[in-house]
């Protein structure tokens, strides 16, 4: 997300993220991955419930398509960071527009299952050709 | 059906220097892309 913030503001677009963590890990995680958009914290899990996210299950991180998964992650250069409260809880991504629609909704259904950026790019220009 | 935007537009969330967002306001003249994490990192 962090590599794509720019073209998504270069769009218009707004971006956000939200952890399951509390203050303390989540202003961690910002200074070390660099992010300069807002994320928020959700210790109560209340919007995840809101947005229909899922817990997943721990024996799914020991599946080999999630094994292979972390391997990949690993040897491109991504660390694992501190989970936060609950580490079954899934996350996902979405496009929300103006009028409260749903531009892109993905929710991830194990752990790994993370939505292309791409996608999400593809919904905000998507939108921005239907507005004129 | 309602909206996943529609569930989330009142919900108020602090970041992570305490400030207040009301969700919806991400999205009220532009879209937003919200990506919720599994884990810090």
């Amino acid at each position: 997300m962090r590599d794509h913030a720019s073209e998504l503001r270069e769009l218009g677009a707004r971006i956000g993220a939200v952890g399951v963590g509390g203050a303390f890990y989540a202003r961690a995680f910002r200074e070390d991955a660099g992010i300069d958009f807002p994320l928020f914290v959700d210790e109560q899990l209340a919007a995840y419930r809101a947005a229909g996210l899922e817990k997943g299950k721990l024996w799914e991180a020991l599946t080999p398509a999630n094994t292979v998964a972390r391997l990949k992650a690993f040897a491109a250069g991504h660390r694992y960071g501190k989970p936060g409260q609950d580490v079954t809880q899934l996350g996902g991504a979405f496009v929300l527009a103006p009028g409260d629609r749903d531009l892109f909704v993905h929710r991830a259904r194990t752990f790994g299952d993370n939505a292309p950026i791409v996608d999400l790019v593809g919904a905000v220009r998507a939108w921005k050709r239907a507005s004129g | 059906m309602a909206t996943v935007a529609s569930k989330l537009r009142d919900l108020e969330l602090p970041d992570v220097d305490g400030v207040v967002t009301r969700l919806g306001s991400l999205w009220e003249t532009a879209p937003a892309a919200l990506v919720f994490l599994r884990h810090y990192g």
